[in-house]
């Protein structure tokens, strides 16, 4: 029961955090910069999970969730979010995952690729937009903000992560 | 093992090899409203309007918190005085505020009267740093459309890009893929308005092909022109904030200062009719 509840919490929590990232978010913005705590959940629940396409399925649904509600072309951040959580569960593999650096540091990096990825297939070609120009002045704020938020969400996943093992290895 | 040859591997490329085809079709043909992205919208919009309201609350009390510091100083000289003067400036500044915004009312829903307008308030926004995309409480259920228009009485939102039975919507002015026909009233000279996402940032929008025989100023009101398909004629959108003179192309640039507060931005409305 207590591994079903651990599951459904980390699915609920999906869209917890896309609800709040449309409305709590808009109200946390510094100097306009917004965190990204559906990444930043991405990431975290896949240092703390222990299967690699539970992972990936997590970040698909998320990705998916966020394109069906608010994406203007299909399948970007499906794919996006995906294989982030699969390349933060691979590269925590080489690394102490449960130390909250690491995943600080995973998130940062992992936010500067995404929104980098997103904004080259979105707005250089269509809309003559110049990337260093937002990179510097979007992109990595926003990836220090939302890394700053893994301080709250890791240890929201580490707790999660340990239920139903708490009792499995006293029996 | 052989990545290439794992299971991972494979699961992998089929998926993505799915939703790139998917990509492909929604970038082509556009991606509608299907009944899983309505009925997520009916489900969360509630809450998210909650949430929003709160929010908008919280920052409201902080904003006024932040205000009565300016006080402090004259405070220290004589706070019996001052007390009794910020009592009555803030009872003057209530009911100005309140005559202004009845003076406003009163001037837009006699200039509207025409139209049959739908309140409705803000109750999320694009929830990412590169759109500039809000979604309103009210849908198909209020006779809200596609296309239809939305402003308040400070000038143009935007326009309904998608509508649900509870929920809509709206591409504002400053989205990056906004674009308004607009025209200067004082000399007559037309533009067209689009969305910049670094812009966007302090509630700008570009103002582009500017005729090089124009005589925009800095100051000038601009509004909608009624060119194109959505769009009536006369709403304000704001005031040109800066002009960039391009010297090799054939038309001028201008910066435009929007008049709707996208900040604080809660109730709105759509004309449906």
């Amino acid at each position: 029961m207590e591994i079903f509840m651990k599951h459904f919490i980390r699915a609920v929590l999906v869209l917890v955090f896309l609800i709040l990232q449309s409305t709590f978010c808009q109200f946390i913005k510094i100097w306009d910069i917004m965190p990204n705590l559906v990444l930043a959940y991405i990431i975290s629940l896949a240092l703390t999970s222990d299967d690699i396409m539970y992972a990936g399925g997590f970040g698909f649904a998320a990705g998916l969730l966020w394109d069906i509600t608010w994406g203007r072309v299909f399948g970007v951040r499906t794919l996006l979010f995906m294989y982030i959580a699969i390349l933060a569960y691979r590269a925590g593999e080489y690394v102490y995952r449960k130390n909250i650096s690491v995943c600080v540091i995973f998130t940062l990096v992992g936010a500067v690729i995404t929104e980098s990825i997103f904004f080259a297939a979105n707005f250089i070609l269509t809309h003559n937009a110049s990337f260093w120009q937002s990179f510097f002045r979007t992109i990595v704020p926003s990836a220090a903000y939302t890394a700053a938020f893994q301080l709250v969400i890791y240890n929201l996943c580490l707790k999660i992560s340990k239920m139903g093992k708490e009792r499995s290895s006293s029996v | 093992m052989n990545f290439f040859k794992s299971k991972l591997f494979i699961v992998l490329a089929i998926v993505t090899v799915i939703i790139v085809a998917f990509m492909i079709l929604s970038a082509a043909f556009g991606f509608g409203t299907g009944p899983v992205s309505n009925g997520l919208n009916i489900i969360t919009t509630p809450v998210q309007n909650g949430i929003y309201g709160i929010g908008k609350g919280i920052s409201s009390f902080f904003e006024g918190i932040g205000k009565s510091g300016q006080y402090k100083g004259l405070y220290d000289e004589s706070q019996k005085r001052v007390t009794e003067l910020e009592a009555e400036v803030r009872e003057i500044d209530t009911l100005k505020n309140e005559n202004d915004r009845l003076r406003a009312l009163l001037d837009f829903e006699e200039r509207e009267k025409d139209k049959k307008l739908v309140a409705a308030q803000v109750a999320a926004s694009s929830p990412d740093n590169w759109y500039a995309e809000i979604q309103l409480n009210k849908g198909t259920n209020s006779g809200i459309r596609k296309d239809n228009v939305v402003y308040t009485d400070n000038g143009l939102v935007g326009y309904v890009t998608e509508v649900g039975p509870t929920w809509c919507k709206v591409l504002t002015v400053l989205d990056i893929n906004a674009s308004v026909g607009c025209v200067v009233p004082r000399s007559g000279d037309t533009a067209v308005a689009e969305g910049d996402a670094e812009l966007a940032q302090n509630s700008e929008c570009s103002m582009n092909y500017i005729s090089k025989d124009a005589t925009v100023i800095v100051g000038d009101s601009v509004e909608t022109s009624g060119l194109g398909s959505i769009y009536p004629a006369g709403i304000l959108i704001g005031k040109i904030s800066s002009i960039t003179p391009e010297l090799q192309g054939l038309y001028n640039k201008a910066t435009i200062k929007t008049s709707v507060d996208f900040k604080s931005l809660r109730e709105v409305v759509v004309i449906v009719g």
